[in-house]
């Protein structure tokens, strides 16, 4: 029998349905204390693990960096500078806003404009990816984004609450492709999971909708209403939208935390012989270790910021957190 | 979605490709399959029609200023979008490239000019 480098990998002896098991009772528990107790459980799921699903994201995308970017090196350059140009850019907003005295017709268009920046640095993304080898023929998603931009200059928020919305489910998707990738045993397994989130997102809304509003009394219960888009959908409770959103996001951690480093990873996150960046050369792997550590130091300040002022630090964080988001985009790209 | 803009995309659309698409099946260069011709009709619209309608209207609100802008915006676009998609990969004549840009330039124009009679006329 040949030996293989994959040999070397500590394989976790668990099978596909285990894993399949343990995530769809983290995703039914996960359902009942949502639709229960939205805004403990929000509270709750941001200070547990808001830090180290970030930590892991970082640890997963590193894995998937490659050693030498030759002639990716454009795709991964532009994704950075977006991700740093967008974050910025959307972290500025509020405070431009307040020192330019800004009507809600000029927060609108500020958004629209920095929407359209969003779904064009996908969209070029997109036909970046489009063009590497294997080319797939995805010419679609151009009029797709220039109707979502359109759209957005009509329903601005609509398009900020997707983000919020639609984010936690990205996950999911790159998930599907690292099981495609490393366990493809695993992905009916999957698949039967995943139809039983929107099987429990309808029994939450089925049950919640027009349930009583959610107390708004502290600035803290306010932020956590606001986030989950009930200042713009006020046809629906704000106990549904909270709910539908802590559900969600509860899924997306379980996701990074659980189930991508036991198929994404395989090696015990703190061991770099997946990361290829560190092969390339001492510089690169002292870079690779000083960023995890950074990370867990940023981590452990996040626990301290929440214990100290909860409200600040979500506010904080969240703003931050939109780095997490838009790196995605890039590695799911990449993963297709 | 009381916007009246809304009933600008969802028929202006249909309308536009009507007549733009016969105009690019005839007047695309021979190099260009029929079914790339009659995609080009439906997609470059696709491409464009959203911003022209949804999105310059909120940054122009001098009708002359959103038409000159429009106008120039919609065939330049095309122009660009066919280029990459297509132009830029295939050996041709110059004036093949140049019948290209000149058909797409003349569909913009002709529902450019179908648009502003069904306007005059109070049709829409």
């Amino acid at each position: 029998m040949k030996y293989t480098p994959h040999m070397m990998r500590i394989e976790p002896r668990v099978s596909g349905p285990v894993v399949a098991a343990l995530m769809l009772a983290v995703t039914v528990l996960a359902a009942l204390f949502a639709g229960w107790t939205p805004l403990i459980f929000s509270i709750v799921i941001v200070f547990l693990f808001a830090g180290p699903h970030n930590w892991l994201e970082a640890r997963y995308f590193l894995t998937r960096l490659p050693g030498r970017f030759g002639k990716l090196r454009g795709f991964f350059l532009f994704s950075a500078l977006g991700i740093v140009a967008l974050t910025a850019s959307f972290a500025v907003l509020p405070w431009l806003g307040e020192r330019l005295h800004w009507e809600a017709a000029t927060w609108t268009t500020a958004l629209a404009v920095w929407n359209t920046l969003l779904v064009g640095w996908i969209a070029v993304l997109v036909q970046w990816r489009m063009r590497q080898s294997p080319r797939r023929d995805w010419g679609w998603t151009l009029p797709v984004a220039f109707l979502v931009i359109g759209l957005n200059w009509l329903y601005p928020f609509v398009v900020s609450i997707a983000v919020v919305y639609l984010h936690p489910l990205v996950a999911l998707w790159l998930l599907d492709r690292e099981l495609l990738r490393s366990r493809p045993t695993w992905r009916p397994a999957y698949h039967a999971c995943l139809a039983a989130l929107p099987l429990l997102l309808a029994v939450l809304w089925w049950r919640l909708w027009d349930a009583p509003p959610l107390p708004g009394d502290t600035e803290l219960f306010r932020a956590i209403v606001q986030h989950a888009g009930a200042q713009f959908l006020t046809g629906v409770s704000s106990h549904a939208l909270v709910a539908t959103h802590t559900f969600l996001e509860m899924v997306h951690y379980a996701v990074w935390i659980i189930a991508i480093p036991l198929v994404g990873l395989r090696i015990a996150p703190w061991k770099l012989s997946n990361v290829p960046l560190t092969k390339h050369s001492t510089a690169w792997r002292r870079i690779i270790v000083a960023v995890l550590v950074a990370g867990l130091g940023i981590s452990a300040v996040l626990w301290l910021g929440f214990l100290a002022d909860y409200s600040t630090t979500r506010y904080i964080y969240f703003t931050v957190a939109l780095v997490h988001v838009l790196a995605e985009v890039p590695f799911l790209l990449r993963a297709l | 979605m009381d916007s009246p803009l809304w009933k600008y995309l969802l028929l202006g659309y249909p309308l536009t490709v009507l007549i733009e698409a016969p105009i690019l099946f005839f007047a695309l260069s021979s190099r260009h399959s029929w079914q790339r011709k009659l995609g080009a009709g439906l997609w470059l619209t696709a491409c464009t029609y959203p911003i022209v309608i949804l999105v310059l209207p909120a940054c122009f609100t001098n009708r002359i200023t959103y038409l000159a802008v429009a106008e120039t915006f919609a065939p330049g676009a095309e122009c660009l979008l066919f280029w990459l998609a297509f132009g830029r990969h295939m050996h041709g004549m110059r004036w093949q490239h140049v019948r290209d840009y000149s058909a797409i330039i003349i569909a913009n124009l002709a529902s450019f000019a179908v648009g502003e009679v069904i306007g005059r006329m109070g049709w829409w």
